[in-house]
This record gives C-alpha cells, structure tokens and sequence, in this order.
C-alpha cells in the first residue's frame, strides 16, 4: 500500500512539474478561433518579437467562433480570456454591443480603414478571407459553376453542394449577410430551395472542401483560405468569387482581434493587440498558406494581391444585427 | 497497511466520485432546473429524430458487419483459449481494439476513399463509417462469441464432431449455444457505435454524437444541449439493461474447463489462419495504407521539435486520469461500510460511462465554470477523463474482489486487519497487474479522447489527440500520419499491463 501511495504521489507531483500547479498568472490568455496552423506562427512571431508568451485556447473546425464567443458569454462573471482572437467579425461585433469587449485603439492599426474597424475601438480588423464557392476541378469548369450565391438555389446545383453548419464560423455570417443584403423574405426563400435541393452539411469549411476535392459534391460553400490550402496539398479543387448581388461584389470578411472586458492581464493584454492589429501579423498572413488579404491599402498594393471590391456597401454592422434571426431562421429550415 | 492509510483511500476515492460525477451531475441538474426551456421547444425536432433513426441504423448495420467480420475468428480462437504458446493472439487482438479508431479511418481513407466515392458518392461516408467500426471493433464480439463457446459450446461441439466435419458441426453445434453471447456483444457493439464520435467524425458524416458536440459549442444553456439528448440517453440505458439482462442470462451456463474442442482433428495454423487473415485485414492494411503516406521519417523528429510539450502534457495528463480512474474505481469496488452510497455511485459512473463525450464535456463545463483552480486547469482534463473510463476502473476493482481468495482475507481479518484494509492489502497486492493495466487502458482511452476535451481544454494546455485532428482538417497528410502513429503507441503499456495481469492471474 505504501509503494502505491508513493507511485500515485510521484505521479501526482511528476504532472505538477511537467503542466505547472497553477497557470503563469502574467501570461495573457488568447482565445483564438483562427486556424492552428497560422495563428501558430504569428504567436512564435509574438514571442520572438516581444518576449510576450500567451497561453492559447484554439477551437475545432466543427464549432468555429461560436464555441469561443459561448465560452466569453459564459466566463462575463470571471472571465478567463484576456484578448479575443476571432476568424470572423460578425460574432464580435455581437460581443462588443453585449458590452464583452473593451474599448482599446491599437497605436499599429492606424493605417487600418475605418470600416474595418470598430466606430468605439472595441475591435480592430485584420487579415480577410473570401467567400467563395470551391468546386472539384474534374467534375466542374470555372464557366460552369455560379457567378452569384443566389443561383446555387437551382436545385441542379443544390443537389451537388455541401456547406458547413450555417451555425459556426464565417458560414454563420455569410448566412446573416444574404438576410442583411437581400432580404428576410428572399434569404428564407433561398434556404428553402436549398434544403429542398438537397444540400449536404458537414462539420465546418474544411470538412466541407475536402467532400467535395474526393468527389462527394461537387461544389462548396468556403472560404479562399481553406481552397488555397487544399491546393497546395494537391487536392483538385479551384475556386471562384461568386457575387452577392448587383455591385455587392464578394463577401470579405475580416479576422478581428479585442480585449475582453474586466480581464486579469490587461498590460500583457494590450501587447497582444497591438502586434496582432500590425502591419507584420497581415504581411505574416498573406505570405502563409492561408494567403489572407491585408485590410491595409498600401499592403495590398505592396503584396500585389486582389482585394475587396464593392466590399465597402457590405454593411458589417447591419450583418451583425440580423444575425441572431438569420441564424434561428437557417437552423429551422436547414437543421431541422 | 494501517488504518491513515485506509481513511485516505477512501476520502480520495469518493473524492473523485464527488468531482468527475457527483458535482457535476448536480450542477447539471441544477442547471436545467434554474434555466429557462429549450430554445428550439419541447417538441424534438423532426432533424433530431431522424438523426436519431440515421445514427441507430447506421450503428444497427455496422454492429452486424461487425460480427460478420469476427466470426471466422472464433473457431481459432477458441482453439487458442489459454494456451501459453499462443497468447500472443490475445496480446495483437487488445492492441487492435485499444488503437484510436480515427488511426484506423485515417489509414482506411487514403486506400479506399476514392474507389467508394466514385461507386456510391455521397453514401460513401456512411460506408466508409461502417467500415471503419468494423475492422476496428471486430475483437468485441470475436471476445465474448469465444467466451460463450470456451464456456458452454465443447460437449455440443464434441457430440456433433461424431457425425459431422468440424465446419458444420460448429455452424451446427455452438452457434446455436452462443446466441446470448452473441446478443450481449450485439447490444455492448451498439451502444458504442451510437455514442462513437471520432470515425463519423473523421468520415465526414453527421450523427447524433458529432450533432450533440455541435450543440454543446453552440448553445447558451444546457437544456439545449441535454434535452435533445434525451431520445439517445433513453435509448442507451434501455440497450444497456437489455445487455445486462441477456448477459446475466448467457452467463449461468456449465462452467465446464474442458480442453479447447479443436484438439480434435484441427490442427494449429489451420485454426488460426482466419483470426490472422482478418487481423491482417482489418489491422495491418491500414496501417500499411499509412505507413505507404508517410514521404520521410524525419516527419517523427519535426513532430518532437513542435509538438513535443504538448505530447509530453497529454501523456501526463492520461497518466493521471489513468491513475485516477483505478482509484475510483477500488474505492467502487471495494470493502467499505457506505455500501448504499457506492452503489449509487458505482451506478452513476456506468451512467456517465454511456453517455456521449459531448454532454459529458457540457455537464463539467456547467459545474466548474466558476471554479478557476479546476476550469482554469489540467484537473478539468482529469476529471472529465475519470468520469469518462470510471466504470473501467470499477470493472478491475470488481475483478480483484472477485478474484481474490475469502479464506485469505478472513486471515488477515483474524490478525487484525479490517475488512477494507485486508481486501486492499490481499487483492491488491497479487492482483496489481490488474489495476495496472486498467489505469494503462484507462489512459490509453484517454490519450484518444476528442470530443469531451474539445469542450474542457484550459488554455495553454496541449492535447494530442485535437492537434490530429486539426492535421486532417487542414490536409497536413504527414503530420497526419505522424501523429497516427504515436498515438497508435498508446495502448502498448495496457496490452502489456493486461498480458502481465492475464499470467499473474493464471498462476
């Protein structure tokens, strides 16, 4: 009995030694809905640069954002997090009218577009990525597939394409974008002839990209990051810039970076902001594979990469508003 | 042993029921009875029950491919049965149950993924699911179909032999006998493959598991989560009493220890070659459909130099909920004056044994969220493991009462010991392999878990078993592999832990 008290003691404090018995109490805590991959390097970048180490807390493909923007909602008594790092815009602007996020204008984000910022400096933007739709390269040519989100209602197309959950991530957005742009009356519509056509969900963009590059769909709902990804694995899948109706152009959305309300590390919080909001996190990200387009102007011409166009009558905030009605209206028609 | 010692077993025992099950069952409950209704209504919704029908059909198909894919196996390995010579069988058969399922998809998708998709399309998934569950879960039923027929099958098996040839005097003879063998493993099959998340997961299909993780991440309040689960866990207690009762009643036959039937006229290889063809099949074709994916093997190094840490807090972190789950599980099992209290806790732990790792994860979330020492910390992994594999931990507490000798302990109770400290001291020091391997097994499950560590991970703390995940999401094929492999390496101590406890039993 005393060898195996001792042999779970030893275990006992072996585990305290390798994990720590409490947390670096001065290392902010990042939570991070941006992909592992990428935000792995801007967080070595971090460290290498500043000397700030952050304790990060990714989440899944399945529950992109909304797992972590749960957990916010859940933690506003004690929070746990001290900076927000989402793959999306929507949800934050969701959080920061709950009050969750805190004012805080970053000096390295100056030469960011307004619109891409938030009007109380409780967010700033950073590193878009498209909407696209991706389409397997042997079933489809770029002339066949859709130039406008609304046509892939056509029950020809509807029967060939998978989406992510229209509860998670950027498809959460887009889904209350096509209600903010066209209309409840037309979005419900559209859902509608979805459903009827027969679309596929899968558990997030990637999921989604990947049925359609083994050929079970032939088209996706996605963003460009996931396609460029799936291309450089040597995956036959191609993308296009579908429009979201006349002079809307793409929809573009943009990381987003904030620090929460009442957090514990609020020095070490508004390092973090500071060098996720710079111009070397958005040239870090349009060089990496996910090649995100910087929300600055002169990066862009800088880089040589296409930008947003007709992007500026995309209302973020609008989209914002209407997204908890948008999101219970896709869920009634595509989930249940 | 003296009595401190006994005291402290017992308060860390409970102690760990009180934090992996107890608090967070009644914070669980207490949510649904402070919180406001469920979003969607009352009604289940129509996606939701047919999810339900999807996910019992989908498992109802593969728990019978599954036994068709054991059966050739059961022959042999009834020849086996406890010959020493031979047990290297038994050791590659746990391995091949212990290894992560996902390994197995993973290994399965890149060989026939694209042949299944060009012939069914978007019903290659679901094909490729059953697939998967099969090759992987095949040993389950092959186990207890070898139990039943080592058990009770010899004389009916001998009688037949003397009027026909070994093949139809077994089709003819046991099969028959191990029908409440076959009904057990059909029902512990199912229930598993309804609870399973990983392959369908990997497998790009929805099924209740996968739904309920989306719930768990997307709600505000946990009746969102548990009353849509409700259908489900319905349905599991239900199919777990049945596999009760059919068990108790397969178990009460002859308890004859005849000598294995094949010694008449089989001979060794010819009754083993199925179980290592369909071994071979199931096990190392997709382990050669990795190991063919992977470019360079300085992949294992790059895998060290990033994720080193990490695997290094995963491993720790399933050490400990190995450990934790053992510790539970005796102070389950064991000698103590709270008999109630343990069954209602012994009954309880098997209830969150059946539930899906979603609102497992949902039930420790609701409870620890406003205790930052746990929530903030490794011990939310470790609890939440504990109240995962608890019930494997009360199974090898069960097998040392059950295996250590009344006459032993009523003589140390004659030299003074207590009833507790004279179970522990006896059982535990010649059945300790036993509980080895149990924390091996546990932990080895553990180290696998994705979707309940998806919903408690604290910030900075690395898991294994998600970063696999992550690979397959972002098509990173080598580090896919990596990662498959040494992950694969996990179960290794608990089949070695198993085969040390299996001899030391023997003898």
């Amino acid at each position: 009995m005393r060898c195996i008290s001792c042999a779970c003691g030893v275990v006992v404090f072996a585990l305290s030694l390798c994990l720590g018995v409490g947390c670096d109490r001065d290392r902010p805590v990042v939570y991070c809905s941006a992909d592992e991959e990428f935000a792995r390097q801007v967080f070595a970048e971090l460290e290498r640069t500043t000397g700030v180490k952050a304790e990060v807390l990714f989440d899944t493909e399945a529950g992109k954002t909304t797992g972590l923007v749960r957990k916010i909602e859940a933690e506003r008594d004690r929070p746990r997090a001290d900076v927000f790092w989402s793959s999306e815009v929507f949800n934050t602007i969701r959080l920061a009218e709950q009050g969750l996020l805190e004012p805080y204008r970053p000096g390295t984000a100056d030469d960011v577009e307004a619109r891409f910022r938030s009007p109380d400096d409780r967010w700033t933007g950073f590193g878009l990525r498209g909407r696209v739709i991706g389409f397997n390269t042997s079933k489809l040519s770029r002339e066949q597939v859709p130039k406008r989100w609304i046509d892939l209602a056509d029950a020809k197309w509807a029967s060939k394409l998978v989406m992510a959950n229209p509860q998670f991530g950027t498809t959460r957005g887009h889904v209350a974008a096509m209600f903010a742009l066209w209309g409840e009356a037309k979005a419900v519509d559209f859902l509608k002839r979805l459903r009827e056509g027969g679309v596929r969900l899968a558990d997030g963009n990637s999921t989604a990209v990947r049925m359609v590059a083994k050929g079970e769909a032939a088209l996706c709902m996605t963003d460009t990051d996931d396609v460029w990804v799936a291309q450089k694995r040597g995956w036959p899948v191609e993308l296009v810039y579908p429009s979201m109706g006349e002079g809307l152009g793409t929809l573009w959305i943009p990381n987003t970076v904030a620090i929460v309300t009442g957090c514990r590390r609020a020095a070490a919080a508004r390092q973090v902001v500071d060098y996720l909001a710079s111009v070397e996190v958005e040239r870090l990200l349009a060089r990496s594979d996910s090649r995100n387009v910087p929300v600055r102007p002169g990066l862009l011409k800088e880089l040589g990469m296409d930008g947003p166009t007709g992007a500026g009558s995309v209302d973020l905030a609008a989209v914002a508003k209407v997204m908890p009605i948008a999101i219970e209206r896709a869920r009634e028609i595509l989930l249940r | 042993m003296d009595g401190s010692a006994v005291v402290g077993w017992r308060v860390v025992g409970a102690g760990l029921w009180v934090g992996a099950v107890l608090v967070p069952l009644v914070g669980l409950l207490i949510a649904l009875a402070t919180g406001p209704g469920p979003q969607a209504g009352w009604w289940f919704t129509s996606r939701q029950l047919v999810l339900l029908g999807k996910t019992a059909g989908l498992a109802g198909v593969a728990t019978v491919v599954t036994f068709l894919v054991a059966l050739p196996t059961v022959r042999g390995l009834g020849w086996v049965g406890g010959r020493g010579r031979d047990r290297w069988v038994w050791l590659i058969l746990g391995l091949a149950l212990l290894l992560p399922p996902y390994v197995y998809a993973f290994g399965w998708d890149g060989l026939i993924a694209p042949r299944l998709t060009a012939w069914l399309g978007s019903w290659a998934g679901m094909v490729r699911t059953v697939w998967v569950w099969a090759g992987w879960s095949w040993p389950i039923p092959a186990l207890f179909l070898t139990a039943g027929w080592v058990r009770v099958g010899h004389g009916a098996y001998r009688a037949a032999l003397l009027e026909a040839n070994p093949r139809t005097a077994f089709r003819r003879a046991v099969l028959p006998i191990l029908a409440g063998h076959g009904a057990a493993a059909m029902v512990v099959l199912w229930v598993l493959f309804m609870i399973e998340y990983n392959v369908p997961h990997a497998c790009s299909i929805q099924v209740f598991a996968t739904e309920l993780l989306a719930w768990g991440q997307s709600s505000r309040h946990a009746v969102d989560v548990v009353y849509p689960a409700v259908p489900l866990l319905v349905v599991m207690v239900a199919a777990g009493g049945c596999g009760l009762i059919v068990w108790r009643g397969s178990a009460g036959g002859d308890d004859q220890q005849d000598p294995p039937p094949a010694e008449v006229g089989v001979g060794r290889w010819r009754s083993l070659w199925p179980v290592v063809a369909v071994l071979a099949l199931t096990m190392g074709t997709p382990f050669c459909g990795l190991a063919v994916r992977l470019a360079s093997w300085t992949s294992f190094v790059a895998l060290w130099q990033v994720y080193g840490g990490e695997l290094a807090e995963s491993i720790a972190i399933a050490a400990a909920s190995g450990v934790a789950v053992v510790w539970l599980g005796t102070w389950l099992a064991g000698e103590d004056r709270w008999v109630r209290v343990r069954g209602a806790a012994t009954v309880t732990t098997i209830l969150f044994g059946l539930m899906p790792a979603g609102l497992v994860g949902e039930a420790m979330v609701v409870a620890y969220r406003h205790v930052g020492v746990i929530y903030d910390q490794w011990p939310v992994m470790v609890l939440t493991q504990t109240a995962r594999w608890g019930w494997i931990g009360w199974v090898a507490g069960w097998l040392i009462k059950r295996s250590t000798p009344t006459g032993l302990i009523d003589q140390a109770r004659t030299d003074g010991a207590g009833r507790a400290a004279a179970g522990m001291m006896i059982g535990w020091r010649h059945h300790w392999p036993i509980l080895a391997a149990a924390a091996a097994l546990a932990a080895a499950m553990c180290l696998a878990e994705v979707a309940a560590m998806s919903m408690v991970r604290p910030p900075g703390v690395g898991w294994m078993a998600m970063t696999l995940m992550e690979k397959f999401h972002r098509f990173e094929d080598q580090m896919l592999v990596t990662i498959s492999f040494v992950l694969a390496l996990a179960p290794v101590p608990a089949v070695v832990l198993g085969w040390l406890a299996w001899r030391v039993r023997g003898a």
